[in-house]
């Protein structure tokens, strides 16, 4: 072949794409990991430290059993078959973000192995992924590059962090972006960590490889410094095309890690020594191994909630959704909760859902809430829908209540009875605002009166006008439509 | 023991070593190492390896966080330090 047939822009070969992660995930737990540092972002730089986790000789590591908890939790999540008895190992390597010259993790008996978890993929198709392990380790610090010095803070040192590392299962940067967003999803669900990319409480690493369509994997490329799962895409989709160029081009794929440059937009080499990832494992001798029992996981596994693509599943068949609003309404754990508490107590799945959706999470949105922390508890939604629905409020009156109990951190019916809000139907009251209105609208009377109706609608909004909002739409025509009959 | 061995672990501990400096330290490890050749005529075959000399497992502690702080001492006690950040050559 020569240099002309290797670089042929026509070679339109489509190559197949392997790609596994790498997610780290911070749990969160009041302590670190093996001292009892507090484990707290965003503190002064080295207020939580301690010879334990500053590597101070004599010290002796004890496991934390909330960072055990949480991380069977997650194994259970993904369906992985538990070791018998897991081991911690020391992972050696010589960096000042850890300052004991190794990092604690587990090597050879991870708590979990051989794991799966389904994901949605952008096309609504359902997929399995695959898990390969899930092993708890102590996080490093964080380092400050500043000319000739490094600044350290081993605020973060020793906190414990789950890593989840996936089968080679995905074939796109589409694939892995919108899996990311279902992952962040589920640890939130769990309550094991906020899965928060920017702050770096879920970090991801990818591998990808490309070969022609059935020769397997390829070599692999690992990239990182990803803090997103738009960039975790768009670094693959880059990766992907490089790859391709290099195979067209007759080079060979350097087995390597690469950088994503998020300004350039562009993977670069690490051009690290290969030797450099011998970590020479061994156990850990300052910590004995955790055997979990059948009585401990049973307790864990009673923690273990409804994840959110099977509650987005059953949000659709049970409460008859569209799968939109069923993914908005699932979305967060405590927002499905409140919807679901809403319909327990009798109030219909539809209108529960639009408002919900619509008008309660404007209001939130502006005044910057939570759903699970803001005054509108599940109850007060209920009952100013049955208000609503009694007709004692019409709907514009029903946003405004709302708003008032979210602002003012109020019952319903003591801001209604204060503001005297309810609808006035056939009371003398509408009656005679009707009466005033009608007289004082003779060119549209004249108009219904040939047959003309659209003056009615406009006779309706003065009657609203004058009545505060407070008149029931229905009830005021009805009322219109009988007093001009009877003129 | 190689010399290239001696200088790929020496880099893995970010030691610089020079070769009149090697050559001395490959002595004393290539003495080390013939020592644990001496173990490995021992037959374990049919011993579990040990790794904790305790016999205890599941020791764990409760996730309350310690209400003694060493921090200040601490970051005082570092040779270098700018602020309250711990500093040190730029390895990168
Ligand atoms: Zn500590």
């Amino acid at each position: 072949m020569d240099k002309q047939d290797k670089t042929d822009k026509k070679d339109k070969t489509v190559f197949e794409t392997f790609i596994g992660l790498e997610i780290h995930i911070q749990l969160i737990t009041q302590t670190k990991i093996f001292c009892g540092c507090r484990n707290s972002f965003g503190d002064p730089p080295n207020t939580n430290v301690c010879p334990v986790c500053m590597g101070y000789p004599g010290v002796l590591p004890v496991l934390n059993e909330e960072a055990v908890r949480k991380s069977y939790l997650m194994c259970l999540a993904l369906n992985c078959t538990l070791s018998e008895k897991a081991v911690f190992d020391r992972k050696n390597y010589f960096y000042p973000d850890l300052p004991k010259n190794y990092q604690i993790s587990q090597f050879e008996h991870p708590f979990g192995i051989n794991g799966y978890v389904e994901t949605t993929l952008p096309d609504g198709q359902a997929k399995r992924i695959r898990i390969h392990e899930a092993h708890l380790e102590e996080d490093a610090g964080k380092m400050i590059h500043e000319g000739a010095v490094s600044l350290c803070d081993f605020n973060r040192t020793g906190t414990p962090l789950l890593e989840i590392v996936t089968e080679p299962d995905f074939k796109s940067g589409e694939e892995v972006e919108s899996f990311l967003q279902d992952f962040r999803r589920m640890i939130r669900y769990l309550g094991v960590s906020d899965g928060n990319m920017e702050e770096g409480s879920m970090r991801c690493d990818a591998n990808i490889s490309i070969n022609y369509p059935g020769k397997g994997l390829g070599r692999k490329v690992e990239i990182k410094n990803l803090n997103s799962s738009r960039h975790v895409k768009l670094a693959i989709q880059h990766e992907e095309i490089r790859q391709a160029k290099m195979i067209r081009s007759g080079e060979t794929i350097i087995q390597e890690t690469r950088l994503w440059n998020e300004e350039k937009k562009r993977t670069e080499s690490m051009r690290s020594k290969e030797d450099a990832n011998d970590y020479r494992y061994f156990p850990e001798p300052d910590l004995p191994p955790f055997i979990p029992t059948a009585s401990f996981i049973d307790e864990i596994r009673e923690n273990l909630v409804e994840l959110p693509h099977l509650r987005r599943k059953r949000f659709i068949t049970e409460y008859n959704l569209p799968s939109e609003t069923a993914e908005f309404l699932t979305d967060e754990k405590g927002r499905a909760d409140f919807y679901e508490s809403v319909c327990k107590e009798g109030t219909d799945p539809q209108t529960a859902a639009s408002w919900v959706k619509g008008d309660v999470a404007k209001v939130l949105n502006r005044e910057k809430m939570d759903i699970t922390s803001s005054p509108l508890t599940a109850e007060r939604l209920v009952s100013l829908l049955k208000i609503l629905d009694e007709g004692k409020i019409n709907g514009q009156t029903a946003k405004k209540v709302l708003d008032m109990i979210i602002t003012e951190n109020r019952d319903p019916v003591s801001i209604i009875t204060e503001h005297s809000l309810e609808q006035l139907d056939n009371s003398d009251e509408l009656s005679s605002i009707i009466d005033s209105v009608l007289a004082q609208s003779s060119a549209a009377l004249e108009q219904i009166k040939s047959g003309d109706m659209k003056p009615v609608g406009f006779l309706i909004g003065q009657v609203m006008k004058l009545s505060g909002g407070k008149a029931d739409p229905k009830k005021t025509k009805e009322m219109i439509m009988e007093k001009i009959s009877a003129l | 023991m190689q010399k290239e061995e001696l200088f790929v672990t020496a880099s893995l501990a970010r030691l610089e070593l020079d070769e009149k400096e090697a050559e001395k330290l490959n002595e004393a490890v290539t003495g080390m190492i013939e020592y644990f050749s001496l173990m490995d005529k021992i037959d374990v075959d049919d011993l579990p390896p040990t790794t904790h000399a305790a016999a205890k497992v599941n020791r764990t502690r409760k996730d309350l966080p310690s209400d003694i702080s060493l921090a200040d001492k601490m970051v005082e006690n570092a040779p270098e330090k700018e602020g309250r950040f711990i500093t040190v050559p730029n390895v990168l």
